[in-house]
């Protein structure tokens, strides 16, 4: 890795805005070859604007980009190719049902017009050896598990013979493991001179691979530094834009009866039956990696995946929950950890998501009162610390981080006993999330009790009051969280 | 407006979020999220009746225009139910024509038994819901609509067509007469009718749980059902009440040519859902208004007869009827904000 090499890509004075809302401001950056710059900053800062200007996605509407000292346009995906920049998106855009090898080429002109399968695969075959992956090119890709398709992702951008490629948060869906993985073709992919954009909320990341970082905030682009120069807090005071005083806030003592008792639950996804139990103002952490069985265990306790055997039971009363409308029915709201897919109504305006929920308290006798629901949304958005002057933008406009609160949020309408959340902070920076601990905090306080399932221990260490740990689909043991320290977490959720 | 002497308290009324600030613009891309999509669909329409009466005579004369109107009001009838079930992210139902027929032959019929128009047109209608809610029935246990509905389509023709060998139900009374025909303030009571549906629909649509229910379900169905929202009722609801609305058309038909036929309303399908997209409605769900597809109506209906009274064939007019769906989808995407969506 070289620190000192020449330019490679030099972008001056970016802006972009949609409407009134400004994604992007008078933005600069410099990447040199062969060098891993990581790019980082909350959510809405401008991360993913910027990457979706430069692969062609998004038309910026001033500023000039240089590649190899040359202008280019970029106006259009083609073109982004042709200047030798590729991206990894966020969402993997595998195709399933093609088999490895056709994915490894997907869109490459090919040098013959005829090509047979084992040709094809011999071809794909030398991508995926420089990402290290050794899989049947024949197989279909929607049968690889999640990091492998992310790998086979880069793969693909490899066999472009781009000389930049920008990886949008490659490990946000990956295990430790996976995660190793990828770094190391990061490292690899830099180490063969290309140059490498890594968007990561990460921060360790950040200074395990990167050579230099840059920092975006409110859609402006801050001098990138040498990661060697600067330490985890600094940066995250340049994200922010001031230090963070607390990530986590304090516990409290007053914990009440047991509100919700899971027995001998059976479910897809869980390999032995699961018994647990959550009390009132409790915050109840199940920790363990991707495949461990903590997301099934919500989903079967809120009726979205069913289950085969077990009681649940709230308040001490035997309840059926086959359907999320019948769990809600019994005081149990789950968030998925995929808000995209089930979270939210992107193209509809905030105060609609937060009152869809509880939708009756706004429609007395079926009919829409518009000042009950101004009124309902305002106060449930200041309970998840959401910005009140945004109630009405569309939540396709909104970050990550203010996507995950109106989430949350809207399930605080229907006055729930118990919030189970899958990986709360899946996507959201640094600042946000600790607003979204805060919110969760003071909901328990308030009476709610709340499992969260994560398969990131510093949040089971630092917002959980109990932790049971999970490993394949198996409880391994369980915890007061102020007793348990981190190696052990590790230890239980990867044997 | 009186004089320069109130700008500046407007200003200041403007700067204070009231009550207006529901109702007025923002700013250009308020003004494009709101209500671009509608005044295309109405400049649109002027457009058509302007170019169409410059260059056709008799098409601005008053028996065209009656006519126009007559059928707009049929088409735009059946296409406000037909917007509940793409609002809710159920696409369509091909089966709105046959509803249609199935209810013109039955009004038909059940005045020559003798029920009386009271009667028969309750009870029409009662089997119009009836059977859209058996179509909603199976999609809400999983059933594709499209495929629901082509199979409902047939179906329903299928019944009606054995018992009258597909031949006319004469209606020999003139008791029903007036439904058909009836006329106030020069407009013919079909549009009366759909004015006031309109009003109906678009309020169910925006100020009822019923609607916002059906919006959220196509908007995001998976987040709508996690949401706890009753998709089963909806698809159920809404497949009432476009058949409800298919029923309403064929009475009107069956009224005022005083027959019921199994080819009432053969190809009426395509040009309903066309009202509906030229509307604006977003096609796979969560996004649209009763008003548009109003206008969608209206216009879809005045460029045929435009067509029409310019002597152009049917191949010609079914020509113009794709383009325009084609140019209004189109046209819609783009004011949405294309590609960045």
């Amino acid at each position: 890795m070289s620190t000192n090499g020449k330019v490679r890509l030099w972008a001056e004075g970016l802006s972009k805005s949609f409407g009134e809302v400004v994604a992007l401001e008078n933005a600069d950056f410099n990447l040199r070859a062969g060098e891993i710059m990581a790019l980082v900053g909350e959510n809405g800062a401008g991360k993913s604007t910027f990457v979706k200007i430069l692969c062609g996605i998004y038309r910026r509407d001033s500023g000039v980009v240089w590649v190899e000292g040359e202008t280019v346009d970029l106006g259009a995906s083609g073109r982004a190719e042709k200047a030798g920049i590729a991206v990894v998106q966020q969402e993997l855009s595998v195709v399933p049902t093609l088999s490895v090898a056709e994915n490894t080429l997907l869109g490459q002109p090919s040098e013959r017009f005829l090509m047979s399968k084992r040709q094809m695969a011999k071809q794909a075959q030398a991508y995926l050896e420089t990402v290290d992956l050794d899989v049947d090119p024949n197989r279909p890709a929607g049968e690889l598990p999640l990091a492998e398709q992310q790998m086979l992702e880069i793969a693909r951008v490899v066999s472009r013979d781009a000389g930049i490629i920008l990886l949008d948060e490659p490990t946000a869906a990956l295990s430790d493991d996976d995660i190793a993985r990828v770094k190391k073709v990061v490292l690899n992919l830099a180490a063969d001179g290309r140059s490498v954009v890594y968007i990561t909320h990460r921060l360790g990341e950040v200074f395990d691979l990167a050579d230099r970082v840059t920092v975006f905030r409110d859609g402006r682009s801050q001098e990138p530094v040498d990661v060697a120069g600067i330490d985890n807090e600094e940066l995250i005071t340049r994200m922010l834009g001031r230090p963070l005083v607390q990530m986590f806030p304090p516990r409290s003592s007053g914990i009440g009866d047991t509100v919700l008792e899971i027995r001998d639950l059976q479910t897809q996804g869980v390999n032995a039956p699961v018994s647990l139990q959550v009390r009132k103002g409790e915050i109840l952490g199940l920790a363990g990696q991707l495949g461990s069985g903590i997301s099934a265990i919500l989903r079967g306790v809120s009726g979205t995946q069913p289950v085969q055997s077990g009681v649940i039971e709230v308040e001490g009363a035997p309840c059926e929950m086959r359907t999320p409308a019948e769990a809600q029915a019994n005081g149990v709201a789950y968030c998925s950890g995929d808000r995209k897919h089930d979270g939210f109504f992107s193209s509809r305006r905030v105060t609609e998501n937060f009152t869809a929920p509880g939708i009756k308290r706004v429609t007395p006798m079926g009919f829409l009162r518009r000042r009950t629901e101004r009124q309902l949304s305002s106060t449930l958005a200041s309970l998840v610390s959401f910005d009140r002057g945004r109630l009405r933008h569309r939540v396709e406009t909104l970050s990550g981080g203010n996507q995950q609160k109106v989430t949350v949020g809207k399930w605080l309408g229907v006055r729930p006993l118990v919030l189970l959340i899958d990986e709360p902070t899946r996507g959201v920076d640094v600042g946000a999330r600790a607003e979204i601990y805060r919110s969760l905090r003071e909901l328990a306080d308030g009476g709610l009790a709340v499992i969260f399932a994560s398969s990131e221990m510093h949040e089971i260490q630092g917002l959980a009051d109990s932790v049971v740990t999970f490993f394949r689909g198996r409880a391994v043991s369980s915890y007061r969280a102020d007793e348990v320290d981190h190696p052990a977490l590790i230890r239980d959720i990867t044997r | 407006m009186s004089g320069r002497g109130n700008l500046s308290e407007e200003a200041a009324r403007a700067s204070v979020p009231g009550r207006w600030s529901n109702v007025l613009p923002q700013s250009w891309s308020d003004y494009r999220s709101r209500y671009l999509i509608p005044t295309i669909s109405f400049l649109a329409v002027v457009a058509v009746l302007v170019v169409g009466g410059i260059t056709t005579p008799g098409f601005i004369s008053q028996t065209n225009l009656l006519n126009t109107v007559r059928v707009a009001a049929l088409t735009g009838i059946m296409a406000l139910g037909m917007t509940f079930i793409t609002m809710s992210g159920s696409f369509f139902s091909l089966s709105s024509a046959q509803t249609g027929a199935l209810s013109a032959i039955s009004f038909a019929a059940m005045l020559g038994w003798g029920w009386g128009w009271p009667l028969s047109l309750l009870a029409t209608l009662l089997i119009a819901a009836s059977v859209g809610a058996v179509q909603g029935g199976f999609v809400a246990i999983g059933a594709n609509p499209v495929v629901i509905t082509i199979a409902a389509a047939a179906a329903i023709i299928g019944v009606p067509a054995i018992i009258t060998g597909s031949r006319a139900v004469i209606i020999r009374t003139d008791e029903a007469e007036w439904i058909g025909r009836s006329v106030f303030f020069g407009i013919p009571i079909q549009s009366w009718t759909f004015l006031a549906l309109v009003v109906v629909a678009q309020f169910v649509l925006v100020r009822t749980r019923f609607g916002r229910a059906v919006t959220l379900a196509g908007a995001n169905r998976a987040a709508a059902r996690a949401a706890g929202l009753p998709i089963p009722m909806i698809e159920v609801l809404t497949f009432t009440l476009a058949a409800l609305s298919a029923g309403i058309a064929g009475v009107f038909v069956a009224a005022q040519f005083k027959r019921g036929l199994v080819t009432t309303f053969e190809e009426t399908t395509l040009p309903v859902i066309a009202a509906v997209l030229i509307g604006g409605t977003a096609i796979q769900g969560g996004d649209g208004s009763m008003i548009r597809t109003a206008f969608g109506a209206v216009f879809i209906v005045a460029i045929d007869s435009l067509l029409v009274l310019r002597g152009y064939g049917t191949g010609v007019r079914s020509l113009v009827g794709g383009l325009a769906v084609v140019a209004g989808v189109s046209l819609f995407w783009l004011a949405r904000g294309g590609r960045q969506r």
